[in-house]
């Protein structure tokens, strides 16, 4: 009879001060089978357990960084630190920028260049990079290419007479 | 020609180089350029040696009026002296080091 009960039972719910939670079921039973009086009641008590809630402590704001006055050594350090840089950036531009230059001629020590006599020799100044075009005595072609490869040529001129 | 071959040997990698000049050995006959080049061989020359073409004549062999001649030249063919008669292997030498330690 009393699950019959529950078959057109409605309930509530109410919290008490001790957060105990208590179900008042009413039914009401059929009337054909059991009459119009006939009711019951159901009272189901339980209790919920709070959950125990650890309090997280609020992280405090973090106070902003103040500025610490620059000593001379820090300020020599730092500025050069920023010269450097700045430096690095002229020299990865430089670097960038850089085309290839021909490298100039090592200059090879002679084999004779510390036993001989100096001569008095006059030097032509002011003279102008001669141009020519020839071929040597076995017919390959040439010209002033010959001087390139040396720091100084020397073209001796003889007739077979 | 012997003492200009043998330098040419001693100053290879110097920076400093021979090249020998027949004054009348032209392009215009070719009998010239066949009898200096067996005249060349025969006196041991072992370096380049170039013939009067035109352009040759109208630069190195400018204002020559002596043989043998020795012209000095830098490395973008500039004249740096010049030199007159035939000299002994010393005296080249002196000739070149002096150019090479002053000039080059």
């Amino acid at each position: 009879m009393l699950a019959a009960g529950f078959l057109c039972s409605f309930g509530c719910a109410k919290k008490t001060e001790a957060d105990t939670f208590v179900m008042v079921d009413i039914g009401y039973l059929d009337d054909e089978q059991y009459g119009d009086d006939t009711t019951f009641v159901a009272i189901t008590g339980y209790a919920t357990p709070q959950p125990v809630v650890t309090p997280v402590p609020t992280p405090e704001p973090t106070p902003e960084p103040t500025k610490r006055p620059q000593s001379q050594k820090d300020k020599q350090s730092g500025g050069k630190e920023q010269k450097d840089g700045k430096k690095d950036d002229k020299k990865d531009d430089k670097k960038s920028d850089a085309t290839p230059t021909p490298k100039p001629e090592k200059k090879a020590k002679t084999p004779y260049s510390g036993n001989y006599t100096k001569q008095s020799l006059s030097y032509e100044s002011g003279s102008e990079p001669i141009s020519f075009e020839t071929t040597t005595l076995d017919g390959s072609s040439t010209g002033s290419s010959l001087f390139s490869r040396n720091r100084i040529t020397m073209v001796n001129i003889w007739t077979r007479t | 020609m012997g003492d200009l071959s043998e330098l040419a040997k001693e100053y290879k990698g110097s920076g400093f180089r021979i090249v020998g000049l027949s004054a009348d050995a032209t392009p215009e006959n070719p009998d010239t350029v066949l009898s200096s080049k067996e005249m060349f061989e025969s006196a041991g020359g072992n370096f380049t040696n170039i013939i009067a073409s035109q352009s040759v004549i109208k630069t190195m062999l400018q204002g020559v009026n002596t043989v043998p001649t020795t012209k000095f030249y830098d490395s973008e063919g500039r004249l740096v002296t010049v030199v007159h008669g035939a000299k002994s292997k010393q005296k080249w030498i002196d000739i070149i080091e002096t150019v090479m330690n002053e000039k080059a």
